[in-house]
């Protein structure tokens, strides 16, 4: 092997001045520059500050699902009666799919059924009007027993179907 | 862990000064060594300052299975290879410098340029070759990773460039 001392001239060798140039040079332009480890660093800092984010989003949403919950089981007394009169009349609804199907396919008692869907008609037009109003935030207190008494009376319609053998179960 | 590789460490954090301490550990050996690719001190400065930064800029991809100073001169030498691609190829010059610091023995100095006047008829590979292991003392293997070459494939051109060498003192002997 050749000594380095040997082989190279001494002025293949940077002097002092020449070393601090090219690191005046050096340092100036690494100043400018982040070392990537840095940004893949901020990077995933970056894709953790998203992730936080998604899951403080799915948070709120589900709180906000709780607080209308609650709210909505905090609803006065009346709403609620409503509500129960509804759930109840589609629950029957529900076991009675011929007050939806044509009278024409039921020719024994075809002309009865119509008639009781004729008057059920009524009432849930009578129904919807009043209910029109109240999602325009006008109802009176009269207007809101008026709506009780259609639900109780189409509620009672279905019933007396049932306990009269007008509909096959 | 050693001091290299706490600095190294160090630096893919951007500490500028940490890196400062790897520049000033290998300054000199790369400098030197771009040297013998150019007679002009300028374009070896500028391939070993955009080595450096490069090194700066992609340390996160050094994984420290090979040396740094190794990782270090690949980058220099591509840098000096992407330049000769651009322009003309300048030959290798020797070049003679009166601003010794200190004036060596005239044997030396004969021995010196007879050797770059004998180099300069290589081709870089081979001369990369020589210079890296027979003054750097880098092994065959660093130098096939470096080089991109095969560890047998360093050892063959070492073994013809030294034979060149040798014909050629020969010959030189013979003529005096």
């Amino acid at each position: 092997m050749i000594h380095p001392d040997k082989f190279y001239r001494p002025d293949e060798l940077p002097d002092e001045r020449t070393q601090q140039r090219l690191w005046r040079g050096i340092e100036k332009q690494i100043r400018r520059t982040r070392p990537i480890l840095a940004f893949v660093r901020d990077a995933r800092s970056f894709a953790y500050g998203i992730a936080a984010t998604v899951l403080l989003y799915l948070s709120a949403v589900g709180a906000i699902t709780i607080v209308k919950d609650s709210i909505q089981n905090a609803q006065p007394a009346v709403v609620q009666v409503d509500q129960a009169y509804q759930s109840a009349i589609k629950a029957f609804e529900q076991i009675m799919p011929q007050l939806v199907s044509s009278p024409r396919a039921e020719p024994e008692n075809g002309g009865e059924l119509l008639a009781r869907k004729d008057q059920i008609h009524m009432v849930d037009k009578a129904i919807e009007e009043l209910r029109q109003e109240t999602r325009n935030n006008d109802l009176s207190p009269m207007k809101r027993t008026r709506l009780r008494q259609l639900y109780s009376m189409k509620l009672q319609i279905l019933i007396d179907m049932i306990d009269n053998g007008e509909i096959e179960l | 862990m050693n001091d290299e590789s706490r600095w190294i460490d160090q630096a893919k954090e951007g500490d500028h000064k940490a890196f400062k301490l790897l520049y000033g550990q290998y300054v000199t050996p790369l400098y030197r060594f771009m040297r013998q690719f150019s007679s002009d001190p300028d374009e070896a400065e500028e391939w070993t300052q955009r080595a450096f930064i490069k090194a700066f800029e992609h340390l996160h991809g050094f994984d420290g299975r090979a040396r740094f100073s190794s990782w270090l001169f690949k980058l220099a030498l591509n840098e000096m290879r992407m330049d000769r691609r651009r322009a003309t190829i300048v030959p290798f010059i020797s070049s003679t410098n009166d601003e010794y610091s200190s004036e060596p023995e005239p044997d030396l100095i004969e021995w010196r340029e007879t050797m770059r006047t004998w180099l300069e008829d290589l081709d870089e590979t081979k001369r990369t070759v020589f210079v890296l292991y027979e003054v750097e003392g880098y092994s065959h293997a660093e130098i096939a990773s470096l080089l991109e070459i095969g560890e047998s494939t360093s050892r063959t051109i070492l073994s013809r460039t030294k034979q060149y060498l040798k014909t050629r003192w020969q010959s030189e002997e013979a003529g005096r």
